[in-house]
């Protein structure tokens, strides 16, 4: 596996694909690893060694229970990341969850992966943008301020916002509001479990 | 403040716009009033959004001064209660207020928002206050949602004007919100900055 290499490129958009079934794996991975750097699981326990901060979504086959206790949710190891549902059946009414039916169609698989990595990048950028608006404000109240300090934290923060109003463009309102907004509670994607 | 910004040409080209006055309410309301009768277009319809779940009593001083009248509306929420409101205030009758009701009330009231956005009329966004706001939410979220009402307010257009108020917050925290706009608008200071 190249997986190693593209670590190294120190990238936060890794797909972390938790499928038991073989063939289900390798097709879920063939139509991921042309856009993304995929890693694979066939347990929780290889899904939990493979998550860390690099991963932004993770692809969970919900009809294998055995990933749905450890995976199923926003967070594992600290690490938060978004998350895609393989499903029997139609997805259920939500707009906004990223669902996909089996069979699984790859340009569907891609596309609720890419609006989901824009959701994890917005999320990235929105807390980076957040920190150094405060760095800067920091500095800029200090009365022992570096003006070159001042300039570059300014220059980083312009950058950077450029990056954030592109991004938080290629949302839409509900995607948007919620990464900013967080899942408070109303997330359905825990009732989904139980069979709703 | 440390904002780099003024006022005239900026808030002109400008697509959200932080007004910092001492006190929200009259203050920052008549403030609001002015920069929008020196805008160019003035706006066709504008949108009050008020945190605290009541319109303010003052929305109708200033709004005669606006040639020609823009169409007004008001989305309430009121964030501290989470409650829904069981009577719909009647304002004067020529400003209809939406209360946002819901057990998510600011995701609610973003959404309602964008999609009062997505009208192809001249807009401009009245928020009442950063500082009520932040009564609601911690300061990261706040800072969060205020980006992506900003970005739609761009994206659509429209100009939107954000109160806070300078007595509330830290020098530190003006500075902070100030990053995430395209002009800064002070009032109340010795010397009134803007006209």
């Amino acid at each position: 596996m190249s997986n190693a290499a593209f670590d190294a490129l120190s990238t936060s958009d890794v797909v972390l694909v938790c499928v038991a079934d073989d063939d289900l794996r390798q097709s879920v991975t063939t139509a991921l690893r042309t856009e993304w750097p995929v890693r694979t699981a066939h347990d929780s326990e290889t899904a939990l060694t493979s998550l860390d901060d690099a991963v932004s979504v993770v692809v969970v086959d919900l009809s294998e229970e055995r990933f749905v206790q450890t995976l199923w949710r926003e967070d594992a190891n600290g690490v938060s990341f978004e998350r895609a549902a393989l499903i029997e059946g139609p997805p259920p009414d939500l707009d906004h969850a990223g669902y996909v039916s089996k069979p699984v169609s790859a340009p569907a698989l891609r596309e609720t992966v890419d609006r989901l990595q824009r959701r994890a990048e917005y999320d990235r950028l929105l807390g980076q943008y957040y920190s150094l608006a405060n760095r800067y404000a920091d500095t800029a109240s200090d009365p022992q301020q570096d003006p070159d300090d001042l300039a570059r934290l300014k220059e980083r923060l312009f950058t950077l916002r450029k990056r954030l109003d592109t991004v938080a463009d290629s949302l839409d309102d509900v995607d948007a509001f919620d990464v900013a907004l967080g899942s408070d509670g109303e997330d359905t994607f825990d009732d989904f479990s139980t069979d709703e | 403040m440390n904002s780099g910004s003024d006022s005239g040409p900026a808030v002109d080209d400008a697509s959200n716009v932080l007004l910092v006055a001492p006190g929200v309410g009259d203050t920052a309301d008549q403030l609001c009033g002015r920069l929008l009768a020196a805008a160019d277009p003035v706006p066709e319809h504008v949108i009050l959004v008020t945190v605290t779940g009541s319109p303010p009593a003052t929305f109708a001083s200033w709004r005669d001064r606006l040639d020609p009248t823009p169409s007004f509306s008001t989305l309430a929420v009121d964030c501290l209660s989470r409650s829904a409101a069981s009577e719909r205030a009647q304002s004067d009758g020529t400003a209809p207020v939406e209360y946002v009701d819901s057990t998510t009330p600011v995701r609610e009231l973003g959404e309602r928002l964008s999609a009062h956005l997505s009208e192809a009329e001249e807009t401009a966004v009245c928020f009442d206050s950063i500082t009520a706001f932040q009564t609601c939410m911690d300061r990261e979220t706040t800072f969060e949602f205020l980006h992506v009402l900003g970005s739609r307010i761009r994206d659509s257009g429209a100009t939107g004007y954000y109160y806070i108020d300078r007595t509330v917050h830290d020098e530190e925290t003006l500075t902070l919100y100030a990053a995430l706009f395209d002009a800064v608008v002070e009032t109340g200071t010795e010397q009134d900055e803007f006209g």
